[in-house]
């Protein structure tokens, strides 16, 4: 099991490595002036002069690299282009909010995901059941941003009865809350339907096992047989795609956070992303993906140990 | 492909006729099937409307009408107008138009990138093997929306960047594909005898290898086409995709998004062709997958 | 002394697309109380049919045409879902073929052996953890206090069967079936198992139901035999009428083909000539005549009637003559 971590921490830091090279390299292998295009045509060439003296432009690419690694792994990840401030300092006050919403979205979804599939898969080919395979695959295939608009649109501008803008007042939980549904609905829609889809097949799967006919024969409860017994190995392959899951909501929620007006790491390199403040957005980007790796990384992890058979084979 | 039967390798030919019927077979199921038939009828909806858009309404996507701005649906303007008084139906008609567009272009392209790539891996050395890999897990790992605004920090905003950012992002899923289709095909019988008998490696790649691997890319890019027709739309929503006056779907929901509170229409008008477009072609996706390849079940 | 099971009649089919497969024609046997009975067949004999239906464990696409299945005076076909999950377990269980996938991989030993006592409300968690530890002790399992907290994949194939059978016989069943228990096994492991099964009977006063296509197995471990073929009972009696007054041509040619049975030195294993017949279309004579070596021109025209040959012996043949 140890070998196997420190296996899976090697991939995953090579892999957020080789991540980092390329949006060190992006800025280089673009057409056009670096300088020019985080400061604009109107910059004086004093100011050109300071900010390549500052961002460390002056210096030939292999020391910039270096410069860049060394400066990452110590948690320093450059300044903000206008403000002067650390780029680390500006995500982590962004990363609780986004936080916030994926856990909310992820939440919700996996335990409605979770429900459905099992139920779908006890009453196979009952009218619930193709009924829900339809629903699960519509809600997979529209575009979370348009769920965003359109609850943005029903509950908040038509109906008025939930908050549109904003994550709520600081320090009022129930306010907080209030601002969190919409967004973590909207994130978390397509995710119910990836999540039942696949516990269904799982569930399916191992109902058809030779264990769950021995469970049976014992006299054992039908709610013992299901929901102890073939819930609990249907749901492994679900950890892992929870871990894939956050991840990718991760960067899925700038739309939410967009659309809402909502504090987080989305927002932030959108609204740097129309500043052409490159640093931030290399930053927020270059965390994102870290994330998105760990994610993964700690799915694994966790999948592996769940399981006797797996941790007993690593 | 101009080479005679014989040398797609023992097999296939003698495997035909049984696979075929079979696949008559599924083809008639699918017929029966009304998922599929709506799916397949949404496609060629959408396709009809972006090609013959020119006939299907009087107005240019981008005339403006100020006198005209921000109305409802009537029978002049089917779905209202923007809030430049451009007619809301047409620009759908012509933004669907764009998204087709894109969804070719990135990807026929990340395709063929993804097959030569992809066979590179399984055919070539070790080293060059384990370095794609890598390459492909590290690019895999950006989140694509992520990769595409930090790409468009640099470089502005236009219809290029955004075919740029999908085919790179989408490259290492076809060209995992062909690798570990490659690497099957590689130690069969007829291939170790094409080496023997001194083929040289292009051309082995072109006979034996192409035929065996476009089957499954084919179903994989028909499945790929929503969430690529998503991309364009969330980038152009953002004002990072199209440039305007440009119509796009993502566009018109960016326009809705701004005027919310003064009409619904936009919103409406720009969501419900994506919706529609993206259920259809996961509808036929799935019919399709079972007719061409059962075998070949995405989890995620 | 009434017995513990009886099945009478039973017929049952499977409905496939091409039609109905009429799995079990006619079966009709008993297991006596005390006493273990083996069930010996082919592939494709309806043996292991039978005792499914006999637990109400049968595929969703089985029928039941016909019969009935008694245990203790009470009919199983006719049970709800309540009826049948307070008879397995208690009164019938069921050990199956392959030891490797009949446990929750999941989950400790000691949890299933927890649940399955579910029904003991007044006894303790620790207690029914004794009972447990008890249980997997007779079966042959040292250490059983620490292996409880084992999980199924810490165990070899042999001891899961151990444990597999320690779980059946927990709430002290009157009623054991074992479907192929030492198939899946080596000969050490099986006879092992065989050995342990034979202490068991002796010990817990139930009756065994063995199912094996196995004809030493058979003779070793059971005092009955019924004798199956193509979904028929075609032969049964006790032990000695069937190993030396075998009456049956399938039953004798079973005999013949068994390989501890052969004296001298041959390089080619004796077998029965032809295959078990489609039972899609049930044959209009005895299904047997097709490789019968004795069969006269009766035998493929008229269903063949049973025939009693001793006390308890009884065989379905046209040669054997009527009561």
């Amino acid at each position: 099991m140890l070998n196997y971590t420190l296996r899976r921490l090697g991939l995953s830091i090579v892999i957020v490595s080789v991540a980092m090279s390329i949006l060190f390299l992006m800025i280089h292998l673009v057409p056009g002036d670096p300088v020019t295009i985080a400061l604009g045509p109107r910059a004086t060439p004093e100011m050109r002069e300071a900010y390549r003296a500052r961002m460390g432009l002056d210096q030939p690419i292999h020391i910039q690299y270096v410069v860049f690694f060394a400066n990452a792994l110590r948690g320093d990840l450059g300044q903000d282009v206008f403000s002067q401030r650390a780029v680390t300092r500006i995500i982590s006050e962004q990363l609780p909010h986004t936080a916030a919403l994926v856990a909310a979205a992820i939440g919700w979804s996996a335990l409605l995901g979770i429900v459905l599939g099992c139920f779908s898969a006890v009453h196979r080919n009952s009218f619930f059941d193709k009924f829900t395979g339809v629903i699960t695959v519509g809600a997979i295939a529209v575009p979370s941003f348009v769920v965003s608009l359109y609850s943005l649109l029903i509950f908040a501008v038509m109906l008025k009865v939930l908050p549109a803008i904003g994550a709520g007042e600081p320090g009022d939980l129930v306010d907080q809350a209030q601002h969190l549904i919409l967004p973590s609905f909207a994130l978390g829609l397509g995710w119910v339907g990836y999540i039942a889809r696949l516990v269904r097949a799982s569930m399916l799967e191992v109902m058809g096992e030779n264990y769950i006919r021995s469970a049976r024969s014992y006299g054992l409860l039908e709610r013992t047989v299901i929901y102890s017994y073939a819930l609990k190995v249907a749901i492994l392959p679900t950890v892992t795609l929870l871990g894939v899951g956050i991840g990718n909501l991760l960067s899925g929620a700038l739309f939410a956070e967009i659309v809402f007006a909502r504090p987080g790491i989305g927002k932030l390199i959108y609204d740097m992303v129309i500043t052409r403040n490159y640093p931030v957005v290399q930053g927020a980007v270059l965390v994102t993906t870290a994330l998105f790796v760990l994610c993964a990384m700690i799915a694994d992890l966790v999948n592996a140990s769940l399981d006797p058979r797996v941790r007993a084979s690593l | 492909m101009s080479a005679p039967a014989s040398e797609h390798g023992p097999g296939l030919d003698a495997a035909a006729p049984a696979a075929r019927s079979e696949r008559f077979a599924t083809l008639r199921r699918m017929i029966r099937d009304p998922l599929s038939i709506l799916g397949l009828t949404l496609v060629v909806l959408l396709f009809i409307g972006a090609l013959f858009a020119e006939y299907i309404t009087p107005y240019s996507p981008t005339a403006i009408d100020v006198k005209a701005r921000l109305a409802s649906p009537s029978f002049e303007h089917l779905l209202g107008t923007d809030q430049l008084g451009r007619d809301t139906f047409t620009r759908v008609l012509y933004g669907g138009r764009v998204a087709l567009q894109v969804a070719a272009w990135s990807i026929s392209l990340a395709l063929s990138a993804g097959l030569i790539l992809g066979m590179l891996a399984g055919y070539g050395p070790r080293w060059l093997d384990n370095a794609l890999l890598l390459l492909f897990d590290s690019v895999r790992s950006f989140p694509t929306i992520m990769f595409a605004l930090a790409i468009i920090t640099l470089t502005g905003p236009s219809l290029n960047m955004v075919i740029l950012v999908i085919v790179v992002t989408s490259i290492p899923v076809y060209a995992r594909i062909v690798r570990t289709q490659t690497m099957s095909l590689k130690e069969q019988e007829f291939v170790l005898a094409a080496r023997a008998l001194g083929t040289g490696w292009f051309r082995i790649l072109r006979v034996h290898f192409l035929p065996n691997v476009i089957g499954p890319l084919f179903i994989l890019a028909s499945m790929d086409i929503p969430v690529v027709v998503t991309i364009e739309a969330g980038l152009s929503f953002l004002g990072l995709g199209v440039r305007p006056p440009t119509p796009s779907w993502g566009s018109i929901l960016g326009d809705g998004y701004a005027y919310i509170r003064a009409t619904p229409w936009l919103v409406v008008a720009g969501g419900v062709p994506l919706i529609l477009t993206t259920l259809g072609f996961t509808f036929m996706g799935e019919a399709l997958r079972d007719v061409l390849d059962p075998r070949l079940r995405r989890t995620d | 002394m009434d017995p513990v099971l009886s099945i009478r009649d039973l017929s049952l089919d499977f409905e496939t697309p091409p039609g109905p497969v009429h799995a079990l024609r006619n079966v009709s046997l008993e297991v006596p109380r005390n006493h273990i009975v083996g069930i010996v067949g082919e592939s494709g004999s309806g043996k292991s049919t039978v005792i499914a239906a006999a637990m109400r464990l049968l595929a969703n696409n089985a029928v039941i045409r016909g019969g009935e299945v008694i245990f203790n005076g009470r009919d199983v076909l006719g049970m709800n879902q309540e009826e049948l999950r307070a008879l397995r377990g208690e009164e019938i269980s069921m050990v199956f073929q392959d030891p490797m996938t009949s446990q929750i991989p999941v989950l400790t030993i000691g949890r299933q052996m927890t649940d399955i006592q579910y029904r003991r409300r007044n006894v303790s968690m620790a207690e029914k953890r004794n009972l447990a530890v008890e249980m997997m002790r007779r079966v042959g399992i040292s250490d059983p206090e620490e292996r409880l907290d084992q999980h199924p994949h810490q165990f070899s194939g042999g001891m899961r069967q151990r444990i597999a059978i320690a779980m059946a016989l927990l709430m002290n069943p009157q009623l054991l079936i074992a479907d192929e228990p030492t198939t899946a096994l080596d000969v050490t492991m099986e006879a092992q198992i065989i050995h342990l099964l034979r202490e068991l009977k002796e010990s817990f006063e139930g009756s065994i139901l063995f199912v094996s296509h196995n004809l030493g197995l058979i003779a070793e471990l059971c005092d009955y035999v019924v004798v199956m073929y193509a979904g028929e009972v075609v032969e049964q009696g006790s032990v000695e009428d069937l190993f030396y007054r075998a009456s049956h041509p399938y039953t004798q040619a079973l005999l013949e083909c068994d390989p501890a049975r052969i004296e001298d030195a041959t390089p080619a294993l004796p077998t029965i000539p032809g295959d078990v017949p489609d039972l899609h279309i049930v044959p209009q004579g005895c299904v047997f005549a097709p490789r019968c070596p004795r069969a006269v021109a009766r035998c493929r025209e008229e269903p063949a009637q049973i025939a009693t040959i001793g006390a308890g012996h009884r065989a379905r043949c046209h040669l054997l003559g009527h009561e």
